[in-house]
């Protein structure tokens, strides 16, 4: 039962001077460090970016952090913490969020597209094609995946794509077999638009459907065999290995060109309460800003500039991940950005 | 009795496979080559080490401010002791992200408190010193808890013979007390360190950078999928066994 207290002295001086030495080592790095929010999808090209960027800058150090993209915009505008970059999935974040008190202008610089991604272990993996993929989903034993349409905003993506699906293929039932009967949202026509209502507590009603709260979470289920398929972004589906069909340009949000037809299909989150937005249908735009917390301006100003350099393109399309052929500006376009 | 042992036995077999079989199946689902690069990873060594002895540290802390904290809630009565008590739990039943978010709204650097922890060097938000705050925050109750308990057990009778052999009240406590109660200390200290280490979620909020393990565990599933994230988790695994083993071994565990 006794204690052996020479032991425990041992133990304990060895792990505070360890503790100690390491806090030390940690506390005395005197790098600059560019701190950037990212959205989860952009977290691999913005990391080769970076390195790019510490290569070219001597003592900076960047620090990447991602999270869902609503999130990254809460740690600016709620819990004010500081970062010098802000990069997030869809443009109007910032456009609505950020742009009243902390920044004045944005830059959507690259887009992605939704595909269907699947592994080898999928049920009809090998069938499965641009065409016919509306076709296995319906099939009975086949499983699908989707984020919360309240969460993430691939969620609501997917039902976008789902939505336009159905009028595309002219087959209404896809979407009702689906969605509608597989879980509690609901649908409504309207003036040739099609409103897709989501309540705020989703609910799963069908043993095919399984929603998670991230698009990434779902990817989990995939390689475990619970899924055969899920909606992913074009990006992670190629960072992640997994084996995609790519949807027709109607119906992928990635091209511009077809924004008309997108329109067709909206959202409304978080319905039946006060936080309710409706999101419409709209090609998908990554958009960049610096906040005005921002500590090391000029740092943040070299970064989104070699970002949407050659440099960038070239590494976001090695990695599968889109660019806008032009960058967009919104707002006030700084000086360096005019160049 | 022998029924008693073959239900009781029954029982905890199930609750026995019930945890281990989770294990056995991570065991199983790991494959060699992220396996293997995950041990050559610089990063991965650095959050490893990082995680430990933060988590170390903020036990030593806890140690110095908390034990004082439990002796007077196991020896004294007062009033509003309940509300103490109350206190010491509430780290228990708040979600872990909401930790984060009040560490960075009561310590972070652009509050009042914060700016003045600025001045003295320490910056409660992507720093060593924030990992440290969320650590003492999450495992304070557990450690608290446990050591009182500990204190409590201890007759009061002891600690008064110790006295009147002429024996002051610090030097009762230190070779008293304190040593009765180590078995409690060593739990609250095996709890309160697993506990730090186990948090990701406070931290992902106030404390991305620099990246504890489970920060890179949560990075890694988010973009290199379940196989890197499930190998990253078995770096973890035989470590802090090792550490536990060490920790009981040292205190007399189990004899």
């Amino acid at each position: 039962m006794k204690a052996r207290p020479v032991a425990v002295l041992i133990i304990m001086a060895i792990a505070s001077s360890l503790a100690a030495y390491y806090t030390h080592l940690r506390m005395t790095v005197s790098e600059q460090q560019l701190v950037i929010f990212c959205a989860g999808s952009l977290y691999t090209p913005l990391k080769e970016v970076a390195s790019i960027f510490e290569d070219r800058y001597e003592g900076v150090d960047v620090i990447l952090e991602p999270s869902g993209s609503v999130m990254a915009v809460r740690k600016v505008v709620e819990l004010e913490r500081r970062c010098d970059v802000l990069a997030v999935a869809d443009y109007r974040l910032i456009e609505e969020l950020v742009m009243q008190r902390y920044a004045n202008w944005c830059v959507a610089f690259a887009s992605n597209e939704v595909v269907l991604a699947y592994l080898d272990h999928s049920k009809y993996a090998d069938q499965i094609n641009s065409d016919n993929w509306l076709e296995i989903l319906l099939r009975p034993d086949v499983s699908y995946g989707l984020a919360n349409p309240n969460d993430d905003p691939c969620g609501y993506r997917a039902v976008i794509v789902l939505s336009l699906a159905s009028m595309y293929y002219e087959k209404p039932e896809a979407l009702d077999e689906l969605v509608v009967k597989a879980s509690n949202i609901y649908v409504e026509e309207e003036g040739g638009r099609r409103h897709i209502y989501v309540p705020a507590a989703l609910e799963v009603k069908s043993q095919r459907l399984v929603v998670r709260s991230k698009s990434v979470d779902l990817i989990a289920l995939l390689e475990a065999g619970v899924l055969d398929y899920v909606f992913e972004y074009r990006s992670v589906a190629t960072q992640h290995g997994l084996r995609f069909v790519k949807l027709p340009p109607e119906l992928n949000l990635g091209d511009p060109g077809y924004s008309d037809f997108y329109t067709r299909a909206m959202v409304h989150i978080m319905h039946g309460t006060s936080r309710e937005r409706k999101l419409e249908g709209s090609p998908i735009v990554y958009g960049v800003t610096i906040p005005s917390t921002a500590e090391n301006k000029e740092e943040a100003a070299e970064f989104i500039k070699l970002l949407l350099s050659d440099v960038g393109r070239e590494v976001f399309k090695e990695l599968g991940h889109p660019f806008l052929k032009e960058p967009l500006f919104i707002g006030e376009r700084p000086g360096w950005l005019r160049a | 009795m022998r029924r008693l042992v073959a239900l009781f036995g029954a029982a905890s077999l199930v609750m026995l496979a019930f945890l281990a079989y989770p294990f056995i199946s991570l065991l199983l689902s790991v494959e060699a080559e992220p396996l293997r690069s995950t041990f050559a990873l610089s990063e991965v060594r650095e959050a490893l080490l990082l995680t430990l002895a933060l988590a170390t540290l903020a036990v030593l802390i806890l140690i110095f401010i908390g034990v004082p904290l439990a002796y007077i809630l196991a020896r004294f009565e007062f009033r509003g002791k309940g509300l103490v008590e109350g206190l010491v739990d509430l780290p228990f039943v708040i979600p872990h992200a909401v930790v984060g978010v009040m560490l960075l709204v009561a310590y972070g650097p652009r509050t009042p408190i914060g700016g003045v922890l600025r001045s003295l060097g320490l910056v409660v938000e992507n720093s060593p010193w924030a990992i440290v705050a969320v650590f003492v925050f999450v495992g304070a109750p557990l450690l608290i808890d446990t050591v009182r308990d500990g204190f409590s057990a201890i007759d009061p009778y002891l600690e008064g013979v110790a006295r009147c052999l002429g024996a002051g009240p610090f030097r009762t406590f230190l070779t008293v007390s304190l040593p009765l109660a180590s078995r409690s200390l060593a739990t609250g200290v095996v709890l309160a360190w697993a506990r730090a280490v186990s948090e990701v979620g406070a931290l992902l909020i106030i404390a991305y950078y620099p990246k504890t393990i489970n920060v890179l565990i949560v990075e890694w599933f988010n973009t290199y999928g379940l196989a890197y994230a499930t190998s990253l988790t078995l770096t973890l695994l035989p470590i802090s066994v090792g550490l536990f083993l060490l920790l009981r071994w040292a205190l007399g565990w189990g004899r």
